[in-house]
């Protein structure tokens, strides 16, 4: 039994424990409080990793390409970034540019590096300033709101040109996906209290 | 004495009845939340949400586009961008924006709005439950009205044709991502324990 604190209302309760994947919710307010971790580290590597491969992929190689009038037009992700700063829209590039590649990629980087830190045996207490910072840092990643917002752009510019996908976009799609399922599978939190690596046995 | 627990590691850690200062967990140096002299977010979260509805306004009048067709320059505006997508037909993607642009940014600031005033009414449990469950809606849904932001950013990327099509973004992209930036702000500078606050009556 641990004791804990309900972020949401502030309720202090006691914990049992939890099979990996069951919830628990606080008794007054009903919000999550906490999540059965699998307490291996494995599985969210590997998709935090394949989310990062995907991630230098979908903004090193063409994202979308326009027709229009005999010109071909084809852009990548950090073309818009540059086209809304070349507008003079600063404000509005580094919004898109850190909500849609930087600190997406930033997010996964420090979990993967956390995440084999605590594999190599670095106490978890060491590694606090860090997580505390990927939770600072968290809500200001869109990978999926992006998406739709290329599903959207897409469609509109369909009806004024022939607009053909390119790969970046599959493999945007793709990093979106592991993006969503390793980070949401880690328990950072978790980990960082109980994460004991396996001693190899000779 | 009482004891706190740690918002951090957990730690049950033992506190004086009043704290006169900012009292940290001796384990991991976190700031035991509970044991702070309160702090009252409600102002700056008016603030933010103030400052959120008085943009929301040219940010919806003021074109989010401004195009230039054949030589023909014209600007859309986010209304007049979904009015297009329905009236070709396109209900889903038109939705999907509707709901982004426009029914999300105001369910936010009319949402923490009435939270804030309601706070110091609530009576029940219920009252408080139900409150605790919009404030979870209201900060989940947040990033979703970048979307028009993000449409900005690859159209005018996509449509540089010299003068047979170009798009730029309009003034009125830059205030409607300062909406979303704020309502995001204030989402997280409402304090939901505040919901909570006031000694329960019997259940």
């Amino acid at each position: 039994m641990d004791v804990i604190r309900c972020e949401v209302c502030g309720a202090t309760q006691s914990l049992p424990s939890l099979e990996p994947r069951r919830r628990a919710f606080c008794y007054r307010c009903k919000s999550e409080v906490a999540r059965g971790a699998t307490l291996s580290l494995d599985a969210p590597l590997a998709l935090c990793l394949a989310a990062l491969i995907f991630w230098v992929l979908a903004n090193s190689i063409p994202f979308i390409t326009l027709q229009y009038g005999g010109i071909t037009q084809t852009n990548r992700v950090f073309t818009g970034v540059s086209a809304l700063w070349m507008d003079r829209q600063f404000f509005l590039s580094v919004l898109v540019g850190m909500t849609s590649i930087a600190i997406p990629g930033l997010q996964l980087t420090l979990a993967c590096g956390l995440m084999l830190a605590l594999k190599q045996g670095i106490s978890g207490d060491k590694l606090r300033p860090l997580s505390r910072f990927l939770a600072f840092i968290a809500p200001g990643s869109m990978p999926g709101v992006y998406l739709v917002g290329a599903f959207v752009a897409a469609v509109k510019l369909s009806q004024l040109a022939t607009l053909t996908p390119g790969p970046g976009l599959y493999c945007f799609g793709a990093f979106a996906l592991f993006w969503v399922l390793g980070l949401g599978s880690l328990d950072l939190e978790a980990a960082i209290k109980d994460f004991r690596p396996r001693r190899s046995v000779r | 004495m009482k004891r706190v627990i740690c918002p951090q590691c957990g730690d049950a850690c033992g506190a004086p009845e009043e704290a006169r200062k900012q009292l940290l967990c001796p384990g991991c140096k976190a700031p035991l939340t509970e044991n702070s002299p309160p702090q009252d977010s409600t102002s700056r979260v008016w603030a933010l949400l103030i400052a959120a509805a008085i943009l929301y306004v040219p940010a919806n009048l003021l074109p989010i586009f401004d195009m230039e067709l054949v030589g023909r320059p014209s600007s859309d505006t986010i209304l007049g961008g979904i009015a297009a997508l329905f009236a070709s037909g396109m209900w889903f993607v038109g939705g999907i924006v509707f709901l982004a642009s426009i029914v999300i940014p105001l369910l936010k600031i009319l949402g923490l709005s009435f939270l804030l005033i309601s706070t110091s009414r609530l009576g029940g449990v219920e009252a408080r439950l139900a409150s605790t469950r919009l404030y979870r809606a209201i900060e989940s849904i947040g990033p979703w009205s970048m979307i028009d932001v993000f449409v900005v950013s690859l159209t005018i990327s996509l449509v540089q044709f010299g003068r047979l099509a170009s798009f730029s973004a309009g003034p009125g992209a830059a205030c409607f991502a300062v909406v979303v930036v704020l309502t995001i702000m204030a989402a997280r500078s409402f304090d939901p324990h505040t919901l909570w606050a006031i000694p329960e009556e019997k259940r």
